[in-house]
């Protein structure tokens, strides 16, 4: 069984080919009659693969997942308009532009059309899969399986947010979040799912500075200018680097791991030793 | 002998069930990953509704405190505070003393007054305990108050000690007081104290041996109890308790030892 995960993977390698420029060799390259969903799949319902810029591409569309996804309805032609079976720079050009047709308020990237204040993931550059993984698979947002889905979506950004995201689910708005609080922010309530993005990196959060904290935070703003001169967020016992805030977490996290094991090594000794040397009393009673 | 007044049974009681509460309410917080934590959300509805529980048992908590802290007032203001649960000297003799008859290096238990090392011991790390989780509590509750005077970093280590505290106290209640309240073979199955306020003569003799000769020198106690409990000579409850406890420790160490030492 191919995880979500992989199929993800593999659709940011798609678009990493097709950007390549690499020309799609299918196996079986007769073009289907008509551009509806039931002959395309045909062929690219089974195993299928093609070759791009001497990599392989995975062209297979899963029906059952493509069927129970957001565009599970729209059929292949509405975005893969003809002529198909073309260059993959051209398939990739054409597969964007088809996005911008319904979601004509989001950005797409390096190769779309940036608008001032709507989103951009700025480096390294992600077309639509990079964010929302196969898009034959992609599910509405407020679809509990959907990849942008509240802690979902750290297994989204943490294959390159790695500490980030570690540091969130670590943190009580990841934890209440992962046990299904609909208060705790994920990841894009601070940093965006969809514009207005602040676009600079100094404040990578979704409204201008503070007002992204204080959405919910009411009444917290002169809190918030101290927790912002003191400390930074996105912190564990386990980062380096991170100066004070990192070192005071660790120090303490130490310390009661080193109480814990006081405690019990001295709670375990009288345990045991107490209870030892009862049983060999009752044994001489007996 | 009465060993819990009134005030310290409902104490007691208030603190038993508010600990039980916040760690059951707490921990799956601090193991959000863990599947089991999901489970524990669902038996209050949503997280929504397992942290107002959590909070309600910390105000619980806060009014045992409050209670407790009346108590001792009002005893020092009429000069009847009774001091005998200060940590002493004699303590630290008393527990090396302890362990080597424990071992065996000591032919005779030591004598106990009023309270055994072990007592002193546990009801300072609940007044640690408490003082830690209140404070930190208060600060990760009300962030927007706490935030204008607490540093950012030291708001991530109060965190950090909240969570760490908790599982201290859970550890030394799993192991510490139910060894000797509940498990130990001569309280087996559980000491009556907290329910009626009163020690066995037998239980008063093995834990508090002075206090035990003071009733024996008012004619109140025969100069040995009369009977001990079955459960002192039970080898299956022995070995069965030596057995869990081991596998229990044994989980702590596994669990505790590689974070302590690694980087």
């Amino acid at each position: 069984m191919v995880s979500g995960r992989t199929r993800r993977l593999a659709a940011v390698v798609v678009l990493a080919a097709l950007a390549a420029g690499g020309r799609v060799t299918p196996a079986q390259a007769e073009p289907p009659a008509t551009g509806v969903t039931g002959d395309c799949l045909e062929c690219h319902g089974e195993p299928l693969t093609a070759e791009a810029g001497g990599r392989p591409v995975d062209l297979m569309v899963d029906p059952d997942r493509y069927a129970a996804s957001a565009h599970g309805d729209l059929g292949c032609s509405l975005c893969h308009r003809p002529p198909v079976h073309v260059s993959l720079e051209q398939a990739r050009a054409a597969a964007l532009d088809a996005c911008d047709t319904c979601h004509e308020n989001h950005d797409f990237g390096p190769a779309g059309t940036s608008r001032p204040g709507f989103f951009v993931h700025p480096d390294p550059p992600l077309g639509c899969a990079g964010c929302h993984g196969d898009i034959h698979a992609v599910r509405p947002r407020d679809d509990s399986s959907s990849v942008l889905n509240g802690a979902n979506i750290t297994g989204f950004c943490g294959p390159c947010h790695r500490e980030q995201t570690d540091a969130y689910l670590y943190s009580y708005h990841g934890s209440a979040r992962r046990l299904g609080s609909r208060h705790a922010p994920d990841c894009g309530d601070c940093h965006g799912h969809l514009p207005p993005v602040s676009l600079d990196p100094q404040v990578p959060t979704s409204r201008e500075g503070e007002a992204t904290c204080l959405a919910c935070h009411r009444g917290g703003a002169a809190a918030l200018a101290n927790l912002q001169e003191t400390g930074r967020e996105h912190v564990t016992p386990l980062t380096t680097g991170a100066g004070l805030d990192g070192l005071a977490r660790r120090a303490v996290w130490k310390l009661f791991l080193a109480v814990i094991f006081f405690n019990v090594t001295k709670d375990g000794a009288v345990i045991v030793f107490d209870l030892t040397r009862r049983l060999r009393r009752a044994g001489r009673r007996e | 002998m009465t060993r819990f007044d009134f005030h310290a049974r409902v104490q007691h009681g208030l603190l038993a069930v508010s600990l039980a509460v916040l760690i059951l309410t707490g921990f799956p917080v601090k193991f959000a990953a863990q599947p089991w934590a999901r489970a524990v959300v669902r038996l209050f509805g949503s997280f929504e509704g397992l942290l107002a529980v959590h909070l309600a048992a910390a105000a619980v908590l806060a009014f045992t405190a409050l209670y407790y802290l009346s108590a001792v007032s009002l005893a020092l203001a009429r000069r009847r505070l009774d001091f005998s649960i200060v940590p002493r000297l004699r303590d630290f003799g008393d527990f090396g003393r302890h362990l080597g008859y424990l071992i065996g290096l000591r032919p005779d238990a030591p004598r106990f007054g009023k309270f055994t090392w072990w007592e002193k011991f546990e009801f300072w790390a609940v007044v640690w305990g408490t003082a830690v989780m209140g404070a930190s509590g208060l600060v990760l509750v009300f962030p927007e108050l706490a935030g204008r005077f607490v540093p950012r970093w030291a708001v991530g280590a109060l965190r950090v000690a909240h969570s760490n505290e908790a599982v201290l106290a859970f550890l030394a209640v799993v192991f510490g007081h139910t060894f000797a309240v509940h498990f130990s073979p001569h309280v087996f199955p559980g000491s009556t104290v907290w329910l009626n306020g009163r020690a066995t003569l037998s239980q008063l003799h093995e834990d508090h041996a002075m206090m035990y000769e003071v009733l024996v020198s008012r004619n109140a106690a025969p100069p040995r109890p009369m009977k001990e409990s079955r459960w002192v000579r039970s080898r299956p409850l022995i070995v069965t308790e030596l057995a869990a406890y081991g596998l229990l420790i044994a989980a702590v160490y596994v669990a505790v030892v590689p974070h302590l030492l690694g980087a």
